[in-house]
């Protein structure tokens, strides 16, 4: 699963906790989805994607192999 | 995170100092009461190793402690702490370890090896070594998983 929010959130000018606060999660979890270690449940996803005033799978990108 | 949520939270985290605080005041007791027994009392490893294990989960407690208290007089510590707690990779990630279930089984190890040195002091250290194995195995298994995940 890739995403792109270390994309938007660079485009926002916003760190990893100013994110994971604004969502109600923790600066480890970002990094963690960032990077492809960990993928969110369906309700962070739509916090994430809401925050970002996106779709889902505007930022959540399966891949079609996966 | 409402403010309802927000204020329920804090009620939890005082009720966890005063539980902290109980412990001490236990603490306090248990000393004044090795020194009022009679040496055969004072002196058997139970008493001992339930005073050992007290002092030290109060002592790192008290790291805990410092946490909390600075959670309740500034929101935004508060709110990360939830955060923390409510936090769903770390919820995996402790499921994934079995924190719940081994928690309770070297607690209860621990507890059951201190009851035993009434009878026998052999099967009373396997016991207790058998629960820090488990709580040792447990925290490498979470380490490894928060690496992982």
């Amino acid at each position: 699963m890739n995403t792109r929010i270390k994309e938007l959130r660079k485009a926002r000018k916003l760190s990893q906790e100013e994110l994971a606060d604004a969502v109600g999660t923790t600066r480890q979890t970002i990094t963690s989805i960032e990077t492809g270690k960990y993928i969110a449940s369906l309700p962070l996803a739509y916090r994430i994607a809401k925050y970002f005033g996106l779709k889902i799978e505007d930022v959540f990108l399966l891949e079609e192999e996966e | 995170m409402n403010a309802t949520s927000l204020e329920q939270y804090r009620n939890k985290i005082r009720r966890r100092m005063n539980a902290f605080r109980a412990g001490w005041l236990f603490y306090v007791l248990l000393v004044a009461a090795r020194n009022l027994a009679n040496e055969r009392f004072a002196e058997h490893p139970a008493f001992s190793g339930l005073m050992g294990f007290m002092v030290g989960g109060l002592l790192v407690g008290i790291i805990g402690m410092g946490k909390l208290h600075k959670a309740l007089k500034d929101d935004t510590a508060l709110r990360r702490l939830y955060n923390k707690e409510h936090d769903e990779r770390m919820q995996a990630i402790r499921a994934k370890a079995g924190v719940p279930v081994t928690l309770l089984m070297g607690a209860g190890l621990q507890a059951a090896g201190l009851v035993a040195t009434f009878f026998d002091m052999t099967v009373a250290l396997t016991l207790i070594a058998a629960g820090l194995a488990v709580l040792l195995v447990t925290l490498a298994l979470k380490a490894w998983y928060s690496r992982r995940m």
